[in-house]
């Protein structure tokens, strides 16, 4: 299966979801750990730190299956648990490792999965330009764009964040604003 | 028109659709009617598709699902093996605490050098107990000799009948300070003063009788302290017969009997001095440190063939 018949499943899947009867384990893994990796990965920057992260959500969701939300707002509980750990594991990095750093440590790993050099050379220089571009972009406008990308609702979103729902159309507004007026200028820079 | 035009963040949430439906069709009807928000509309359009192809490539990376449902299943069976291994140990916080002791019954290294560092102590302890009572005794002129607990043979303490007759006993000892002391290599009981007239036939039955299982009454009269630890030590020894310590390993059951006698010898040694001078809180703590190893050990090894029992 190519990547992109992969990511349109995946979007398939993560839509499915909202329909689903109540969810054990293996459902909820099943359904959500693309989210979760993800949203992972887009903090943490690194594949091999976003499995990390993965695990460890959702060995919480094992532990915790009694108390965790019900299905409607398990994917917001689990990415809001997701944004914790990966912050955490961020923060038990050394600090003198920097993004920049990470930047490359990831284009590698990108680079090393290639079939066809430049055209993941243009790819890999797309990916890191909307990497910096939101990581310009001041919270919690930056969890909403990133929340929205992985599919979530406002309410989703809100849940994850904890803010009020009413706000989040607007930060998304203002967010987005941002985020094209930022991408202009880096991607400007090519 | 102008007053009915709508917010940035309504206008954000009909393109998101998180709009009530009454909602939706009043945006839309205002959208088609106002020049300026249908601009307004299309740059949010065009913005937001530039956003989501900024994105695309990123959402395009593969995600690792079989590695990662790999990743989580193990991770979850060593949670359920803790979790078991949790619920046994509410089961019993006792048998936690004596499977902590184990490891001593072990031959890894560090567990020997650890026993054998507990056991240093228990033969200093030893040793400064006899030394202190001999200089106790030698104020009374004896030149009695004296065995120590680094005697290699395993060491059989004083006979229990004594102190269920106290009448001759107490003077016995007061008089007979400089008579053969209590050990000898061969194992049997101490030789007892040759007091005439005294009943010999007690000894008999004394030696009968495992020195482990019930740790005998020496002369002087038990210290208070004492019976708890004699009672536990007896308890905890039914206990072990009961179960039947042939289902430990043979090298753990030789390992337990090397231990047994040592802490014995150093039992021995320390008692007499204990409860020859009752005064003498030193020489107490050291009684009663050696009861506490010997309680420690028996306590493993009951576990240990619990344990083995058990599976």
């Amino acid at each position: 299966m190519s990547e992109r018949a992969g990511a349109l499943l995946d979007t398939v899947t993560d839509q499915v979801e909202t329909t689903a009867a109540a969810l054990g384990f293996d459902e909820a893994f099943t359904l959500h750990h693309r989210a979760v990796f993800r949203t992972a990965r887009a903090i943490v920057r690194d594949s091999a730190l976003a499995e990390d992260v993965t695990q460890e959500v959702f060995l919480r969701l094992y532990k915790n299956m009694d108390s965790t939300p019900g299905e409607e707002l398990l994917r917001a509980w689990l990415l809001r648990v997701t944004m914790n750990v990966a912050r955490n594991t961020l923060r038990g990095q050394s600090r003198a490792v920097a993004r920049e750093e990470l930047y490359a440590q990831d284009a590698e790993r990108i680079n090393w999965f290639a079939p066809a050099p430049e055209e993941e050379l243009e790819r890999r220089t797309e990916i890191e330009n909307a990497r910096r571009t939101l990581d310009r972009i001041k919270e919690p406008m930056r969890s909403c764009l990133l929340l929205k990308q992985q599919g979530l609702s406002y309410r989703e979103i809100a849940t994850t964040l904890q803010i009020n729902e009413t706000n989040v159309g607007s930060l998304i507004a203002r967010g987005r604003k941002e985020f094209v007026r930022l991408y202009g200028k880096i991607g400007g820079n090519r | 028109m102008k007053e009915l035009c709508f917010d940035e963040a309504v206008l954000q949430s009909y393109f998101d659709g998180e709009l009530s439906p009454e909602t939706m069709q009043s945006v839309a009807a205002h959208i088609n009617a106002c020049v300026n928000c249908a601009a307004r509309a299309k740059e949010i359009e065009s913005e937001t598709e530039l956003m989501r192809g900024a994105f695309a490539p990123e959402m395009e990376l593969g995600v690792p699902t079989e590695s990662l449902r790999a990743r989580i299943d193990s991770a979850i069976k060593a949670e359920q093996l803790s979790a078991q291994a949790r619920e046994v140990r509410k089961g019993s916080n006792l048998r936690a605490w004596f499977a902590s002791l184990i490891p001593g019954l072990n031959f890894s290294p560090q567990h020997v050098a650890a026993f054998a560092s507990v056991l240093v102590l228990i033969a200093v302890a030893a040793v400064f107990a006899v030394i202190k009572w001999q200089h106790a005794t030698n104020g009374a002129g004896s030149t009695g000799t004296i065995a120590t607990s680094a005697t290699p043979e395993p060491t059989v303490v004083t006979p229990p009948e004594e102190g269920t007759q106290p009448s001759p006993s107490p003077s016995i000892e007061n008089n007979n300070q400089n008579a053969p002391k209590l050990y000898n290599a061969s194992g049997r009981p101490f030789r007892r003063p040759r007091i005439p007239g005294t009943p010999s036939g007690n000894n008999m039955v004394a030696r009968e009788r495992a020195p482990n299982l019930a740790p005998p009454v020496q002369s002087p009269p038990p210290l208070p302290d004492e019976q708890g630890y004699l009672k536990a030590i007896a308890s905890l020894t039914n206990a072990i017969d009961s179960t039947g310590n042939s289902t430990l390993p043979p090298s753990v059951q030789a390992e337990y009997r090397r231990n047994l006698e040592l802490i014995d010898q150093a039992i021995a040694a320390t008692r007499v001095a204990a409860r020859r001078n009752p005064q003498d809180a030193s020489a107490r703590q050291f009684l009663y440190a050696s009861y506490q190893n010997k309680v420690d050990l028996l306590s493993a090894v009951a576990d240990q063939t619990m344990l083995v029992a058990s599976r």
